[in-house]
């Protein structure tokens, strides 16, 4: 059900911006299981980093560039996503954000990123831009 | 603003955008190995407080030479310094804000670029 409510959703997305490249590929192509790998690293990336933070040894930035040069080293073809997800794992329970929340975040931060493939292409803090409109996005929602 | 951490801001940002953009490196590892690099050469000076301009700067460096030439980074580098001393208080603890910073703070250059051109070069 909640599949083919992203089905839709990206569907709809494509149609009123045709420029959207990779969303139209992957509904094109069918390239469902690169879509559901791409959600996947994103979740699993921003959690990793998001405990990885609680450690006071290690703190956020640690913890986000850790995650971020794994990323490039073991699925280089996601290391953009890995990187941007990580951004939101740099979220801080302080502030109330939990293991769910954070999933929830870079889900969105995913939906972002493959929404905005084609626009600010090489412009520095994208990917964190990126990160920052899904957390804030989660924090006024749910904080 | 005091010396030291301008000096840490363009240090950071210099070396990420030649090994990106001169060594011809992947953005995402040119960034995270410069951020680990210095995280620890700053640990090991116990200046641990630098550490999240350090990260913030890098993502500054991240940008394209078609975007922003060395004069226009070296500006973004004190508006970024002049940002995150503003919103220091806000933002705290949510994910992406030093992304954002450096975002809003690489804006400005290049927006003051494409000004200028378009109303001296008419182009």
């Amino acid at each position: 059900m909640g599949f083919d409510i992203i089905k839709i959703l990206c569907g709809l997305l494509a149609l009123i911006n045709p420029d959207l490249g990779y969303s139209n590929y992957m509904i094109l192509n069918n390239n469902w299981s690169h879509f559901l790998a791409s959600v996947f690293v994103a979740i699993i990336s921003a959690n990793v980093t998001f405990f990885l933070t609680q450690f006071e040894m290690i703190g956020p930035v640690l913890a986000s560039s850790l995650v971020g040069l794994l990323g490039y080293l073991f699925i280089k073809q996601y290391a953009a996503l890995v990187y941007c997800a990580s951004f939101v794992g740099m979220s801080s329970v302080a502030v109330g954000y939990n293991h769910y929340l954070i999933s929830l975040a870079s889900f969105l931060a995913f939906v972002v990123f493959h929404l905005s493939t084609n626009y600010l292409t090489g412009h520095g803090g994208k990917l964190g831009t990126i990160a920052f409109v899904a957390s804030i996005l989660v924090y006024l929602l749910f904080l | 603003m005091n010396f030291l951490e301008l000096l840490i801001v363009i240090l950071s940002t210099f070396v990420v955008y030649f090994l990106i953009n001169q060594k011809k490196l992947s953005p995402v590892l040119a960034s995270s190995l410069v951020t680990l690099i210095f995280v620890f050469i700053l640990r090991f000076y116990s200046m641990n407080k630098y550490e999240s301009l350090v990260f913030c700067s890098s993502f500054l460096g991240m940008t394209s030479t078609s975007r922003v030439g060395y004069v226009g980074l070296f500006f973004s580098c004190v508006f970024l310094l002049g940002i995150i001393k503003l919103s220091a208080t806000y933002f705290t603890g949510i994910g992406g804000a030093l992304g954002f910073t450096a975002f809003v703070s690489v804006l400005f250059p290049f927006l003051i670029e494409k000004l200028y051109k378009f109303i001296f070069l008419k182009y």
